[in-house]
């Protein structure tokens, strides 16, 4: 499979999957919490007559179909394309794979879409009874487009026996499965009940009273969160050995941001509990804030460490984070990278090329999705201090140097191109020249 | 493990280019749903009170601009399974501009809320209103012309060697305005009939637009390219849809909307399955030599696809019982 390669200059290719992952995670995760939560407590203030709940609640799921509705699709459309411009080796197999799980999905998406409009724009025009099956409807295709939607992430981690058999079951319903919906539904539904407090105390008509009333009836769904830590350990049971590994201690960062998530949801879900629930505590809007604002950081660092563990695949034990499949690099190490012509699709004469020019191209198919030359986890000052033989030397063995690169795959003039064109990187003054030559998609 | 099998087609070719069809056809219907919405929204705004007579209009236009986005999703999904190596270069070879669809769907959907918002606060036309509308549309364009881009990039064996000139995009971008222009026509005699409060809807703004976007679809693809065995079937398609429209045009002259309705709506039909048609011959034309559906590895995943098809009818059953709840819902509010 050839394709151009994208250079998005110094932001970085992994950085902008990043930013439109997480915005896409939060508001797809609140979407399916408040999708949950809210004919939940409809059932319930219609049960007990309760007419403040009920009021709320349509005031929130106003907000939950302006905010999931719009930025929820076209993130989730941005995402799609993001990815594919970012890794179309990897796109391409997921999309083999999984059409039909995405169709399934898609079908869900459309029920959801419908039933959370009705719902909403039929609100008090309908019987209660068929108003809470609309909103059962919903809630039901929002958890179901997450069911489908978490196999195909968990594939990329875990794919299992997929590996082996190849058969489609296997992918979807791999190891992780399980502890991940469990973990996705938990902190889904924190961000609804967060939210729940949020609005409540954004809504001018309530008095404290009736606040404090809305946001007890809304913690409910925080106490979930409780279930963070055995949840986690049988994620990383599950995980392979050395993915886990990056995240219990193994790179400080993806550690630390791990820690983050688990303990302040953990306390976060015991406060809604012991604070809210058993004391009836009434949180401020400043509170409120402040526990959307660490749902939100907790959400981006365990996307964060999802993405950073599963280093340096793309698919674990198959295609690695350049797009390059694990077999495919032994022939490549073999034939010579340009005989081997792996992703890279250029027109490109490499014999009629200079060491640099082949080098530059070299390092856009196999190091540029990570490193930026400039910005992003950039590979110029990584290298500052280092001669030529130096670069060699570790270049040879990147995949030992920091474990979550994958190994150089090229012969040794593959190398030595490499480390010609990384070496100018020093100096700058080739770089300025080649800039001119090049063109938008990698250079013809 | 065979790894040519993984990157088999999941799907025999001929159901993927049937699915992606009957996709695609759903989401420019849509889209025409979006544009009747629009043209509505000028209406209001520029003054042809007519136009804005059709409520429902209104109503339909943040949904239309939704149910148009997630309809779209499935025909996108299927062009992936069927020529993901043209569309992935060739997205890539745009960059940056290609990105730039989520800024206008962003700003264009909000646009279409805070129109509303602007409307029922001022009470008519206002300018906030009227840069919310032209928003909008702008924006609506630039998607437009960004897809026609990709399509005409795809289009090639190699796609990064490629450049398209911009005035090819546009006269595809012709094309497909005539599509949805002629599924707009189709909105506002079904909104316009089902409508109860007044009767006298826009007949005839909604024939003209069904002829206007026949002709300019079949200027747009007839200009475009050397007619084979399947453009044939889509031009044929076209044709007949301008026969159609000029029916539901004559039946239109004697104000009989009710009977008019049907003509247009096969007219739109028949229009966007040709615009389908040839679109895809086009592009096999094109890719001829490099991509043949008959030769590429075939490895179907049936239980997989069971499951789709289960789900699907499901849902289908789904949708037609809560059409049914809103249906009961309006019933109880007019009575
Ligand atoms: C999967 C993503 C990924 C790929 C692909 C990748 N790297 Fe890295 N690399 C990283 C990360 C993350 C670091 C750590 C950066 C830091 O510590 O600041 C790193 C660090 C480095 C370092 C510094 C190591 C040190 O010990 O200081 C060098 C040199 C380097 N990479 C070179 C390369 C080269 C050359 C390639 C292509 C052949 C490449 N990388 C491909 C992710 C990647």
């Amino acid at each position: 499979m050839n394709f151009p390669i994208f250079d998005p200059g110094p932001m970085g290719l992994s950085s902008l999957v990043a930013v439109i992952a997480i915005v896409h995670v939060l508001i797809a995760h609140f979407a399916v919490g408040g999708g949950i939560a809210i004919p939940w407590l409809e059932a319930r203030a219609i049960r007990t007559n309760d007419r403040v709940l009920g009021d709320f609640l349509h005031k929130y799921s106003r907000f939950l179909i302006l905010f999931s509705f719009v930025a929820g699709a076209v993130t989730g459309v941005g995402i799609w394309f993001v990815i594919a411009i970012a890794s179309p080796e990897a796109i391409t197999v997921l999309i083999r794979q999984f059409v039909w799980a995405w169709a399934t999905e898609w079908v869900f998406f459309i029920v959801e879409i419908t039933s959370g409009y009705v719902y909403y724009f039929y609100w008090d025009r309908m019987s209660p009874k068929t108003h809470v099956r609309v909103g059962i409807v919903y809630a039901v295709s929002a958890w179901m487009s997450l069911f489908v939607i978490n196999g195909i992430l968990t594939f990329m981690l875990t794919p299992g026996d997929w590996l082996a058999t190849g058969s489609f079951w296997d992918a979807w319903l791999n190891p992780t499965f399980w502890p991940s919906l469990f973990l996705r539904t938990v902190s889904a539904l924190a961000l609804a009940g967060i939210f729940v407090a949020v609005v409540a105390n954004l809504d001018r008509s309530l008095d404290r009273e009736k606040g404090r009333h809305i946001i007890e009836a809304g913690s409910v769904f925080l106490v979930p969160l409780a279930l963070m830590i055995p949840l986690s350990v049988w994620y990383f049971a599950v995980a392979p050995h050395k993915a886990s590994q990056l995240a219990l201690g193994g790179a400080v960062a993806m550690t630390m941001f791990f820690g983050f998530g688990i303990l302040a949801s953990t306390l976060v879900g015991l406060y809604a509990y012991f604070g809210l629930i058993k004391n009836r505590r009434y949180i401020n809007l400043e509170t409120a804030l402040l526990l959307a604002a660490i749902a939100f950081v907790a959400t981006a660092s365990m996307e964060y460490v999802r993405e950073g563990i599963r280093k340096p695949f793309i698919i674990y034990d198959y295609m690695y984070a350049n797009g390059l499949k694990v077999d495919e690099v032994d022939k490549i190490n073999q034939s010579g990278f340009f005989e081997a012509k792996p992703v890279v699709a250029h027109e490109f004469d490499h014999l009629a090329a200079t060491p640099e020019e082949r080098g530059r191209v070299i390092y856009q198919v196999e190091c540029q999705r990570c490193h930026a030359v400039d910005g992003y986890n950039a590979i110029r000052p990584l290298i500052a201090t280092w001669d030529a033989e130096m670069i060699k030397f570790n270049t040879r063995r990147l995949n030992r140097l920091k474990g979550f690169m994958p190994p150089f795959a090229g012969s040794e003039s593959d190398l030595n191109d490499l480390v010609a064109y990384l070496s100018t990187l020093r100096t700058a003054n080739w770089q300025a020249g080649a800039a001119k030559s090049e063109s938008k998609g990698g250079g013809q | 493990m065979n790894p040519n099998d993984l990157m088999a087609l999941p799907v025999p070719p001929a159901l993927a280019l049937g699915l992606f069809g009957l996709t695609f056809v759903v989401h420019m219907l849509f889209l025409g749903l979006l544009v009747a919405a629009l043209w509505a929204r000028v209406g209001a705004e520029w003054g042809k009170k007519d136009l804005y007579a059709v409520e429902p209009l209104h109503r339909a236009g943040v949904l239309a601009f939704s149910t148009t986005i997630t309809a779209g999703v499935a025909p996108l999904l299927f062009v992936q399974v069927l020529y993901g190596k043209y569309f992935y270069s060739s997205s890539i070879s745009i960059g940056f501009p290609w990105l730039a669809i989520v800024g206008y769907l962003l700003v264009g959907f909000y646009s279409l809320y805070l129109w509303r918002w602007r409307w029922e606060k001022s009470g008519g036309p206002s300018g906030a209103g009227k840069v919310f509308v032209l928003l909008t549309i702008l924006c609506v364009i630039a998607i437009g012309f960004t897809y026609s881009w990709n399509y005409l990039q795809s289009l090639s064996s190699a796609p990064w060697t490629q450049a398209v000139r911009h005035s090819k995009v546009g006269q595809r971008l012709v094309g497909y305005g005539g599509a949805a222009a002629i599924a707009s026509g189709a909105w506002v005699m079904w909104l316009g009939h089902s409508w109860r409060n007044d009767r006298k809807t826009p007949t005839g703004a909604a024939i003209a637009s069904i002829a206007g976007g026949v002709l300019a679809l079949g200027w747009a693809s007839s200009s475009q390219f050397a007619i084979g065995d399947w453009g044939m079937a889509g031009w044929i398609l076209i044709l007949g849809a301008g026969f159609l429209s000029l029916a539901a045009g004559i039946i239109g002259l004697f104000r009989r909307i009710g009977l008019a309705r049907w003509p247009a709506a096969l007219a739109t039909v028949a229009a966007l399955t040709g615009l389908v048609i040839q679109r895809e011959s086009y592009r096999l034309i094109m890719l001829a030599g490099d991509y043949d559906s008959a030769t590429v590895a075939v490895r179907p995943q049936w239980g997989a696809f069971a499951m789709f098809v289960v789900v699907l009818l499901l849902g289908i059953a789904t949708l037609v019982w809560l059409l049914r709840v809103v249906r009961d819902a309006q019933r109880a509010m007019w009575t």
